[in-house]
């Protein structure tokens, strides 16, 4: 990228895939398979290899209907609400039973970084494995939106549009969620403030 | 505004996403003045805080060579349907064109009957020929009237116009056309 060159948004790639340019659909896959696979795992509690099967496939449907994008919303929400749209069939799926809500062991493996001050280390490492734990133990629906709105930054109402429900619903399930996590969190972050 | 109220409104305060003036206004000048939803809010900023302190999730390498073949595999896919539409949406309409073309020449260029039926009347279709090649007739479309029994029909061939080929073909006489 040459200096003071803009990236280009979202919405020119897609132009630009419209207009049959491979390359700007590769750029748009880099820009978002993060947050389509953190989302599918949030919307399904899956293991990862299962996330990223799913993430596969809303990311090949994203491919497929691409050129049906109108602009009406960011892309990085449509193509929130496509995954959406994949993970619903998903569950619609007859081997959905067999795949959901797995026990995860991916927690046990990342260990903390000692190097600096281990206690402190420990101490950081123990609230993010509690704080990932207790939005892993929310109900599908409230995960998601505490995902969408704390990790990938979406607005209630870029929210609504992925999820495809009213803003009203996404801020009592946002309201819901919080009230829930500080429900299991609230000992441990009082330690930590103290 | 009681401290429910506001309780239920805390979340989308902390993010931002009140924008009803009345209702900030209302919220703010509740907490100015209630320690315990203040206490509220300082947990959910903490739990947000928290949240967003984790180390985001990726997908791993075998998920970026996966997608790559199963993307190939999708392009080349697509590739090949749309293929079959173009010759589809090409190949049918003209094997249909071909065919009536020559439906029509074979009807229109069908050596004379034994017994001839006088011409019909209307509009005599005369096959596109080129100039030079027939008895020296102009071979342009005519009306009916302008049309006499042709003295060298059977020198013309199937060059020459055939009136009423395609509302009488048993009915046909070769002409010539007036020039």
């Amino acid at each position: 990228m040459l200096v003071g060159q803009e990236e280009p948004t979202d919405e020119v790639l897609a132009r630009r895939f419209g207009d049959g340019d491979a390359a700007a659909f590769d750029l748009l896959v880099l820009r978002h398979r993060d947050a389509v696979y953190r989302f599918v795992r949030s919307r399904l509690g899956l293991q990862r290899a299962e996330a990223e099967d799913v993430t596969q496939d809303a990311l090949v449907e994203v491919y497929r209907s691409l050129h049906r994008f109108e602009g009406r919303s960011r892309l990085r929400s449509w193509i929130l609400g496509v995954a959406a749209n994949v993970c619903r069939s998903r569950r619609r799926s007859r081997s959905w039973g067999a795949l959901r809500e797995s026990p995860d062991d991916e927690a046990l493996r990342e260990l903390p970084d000692c190097s600096a001050g281990q206690e402190e280390a420990l101490a950081r490492h123990e609230l993010q494995a509690a704080v990932r734990e207790a939005i892993d133990a929310l109900g599908p629906e409230h995960r998601c939106v505490v995902t969408l709105r704390e990790v990938e930054g979406l607005s209630y109402q870029e929210i609504a549009e992925a999820l495809q429900i009213p803003l009203g619903t996404v801020r009592s399930r946002l309201h819901n969620a919080r009230a829930l996590l500080a429900q299991r969190l609230l000992p441990l972050m009082s330690r930590e403030g103290s | 505004m009681e401290c429910a109220d506001v309780e239920s409104r805390l979340s989308a305060y902390a993010d931002g996403e009140l924008e009803e003036p009345r209702e900030l206004d209302a919220l703010e000048l509740h907490l100015a003045s209630c320690d315990r939803c203040r206490r509220k809010l300082a947990l959910l900023r903490a739990l947000r805080e928290a949240i967003g302190a984790l180390p985001p999730e990726s997908v791993s390498d075998r998920f970026v060579t996966a997608f790559d073949h199963r993307l190939a595999e999708e392009r080349r896919a697509l590739a090949r349907p749309a293929r079959r539409r173009l010759s589809g949406r090409i190949l049918v309409p003209a094997t249909l064109a071909a065919a009536l073309l020559f439906g029509v020449w074979t009807v229109t260029h069908r050596p004379p009957s034994a017994s001839p039926a006088a011409p019909a009347p209307g509009w005599a279709m005369a096959p596109e020929a080129a100039p030079g090649l027939d008895c020296g007739l102009d071979l342009q479309p005519q009306r009916a009237e302008d049309e006499r029994p042709c003295a060298s029909a059977a020198s013309c061939g199937p060059l020459h116009a055939v009136p009423g080929a395609l509302t009488a073909p048993a009915r046909r006489q070769p002409v010539c056309v007036k020039g």
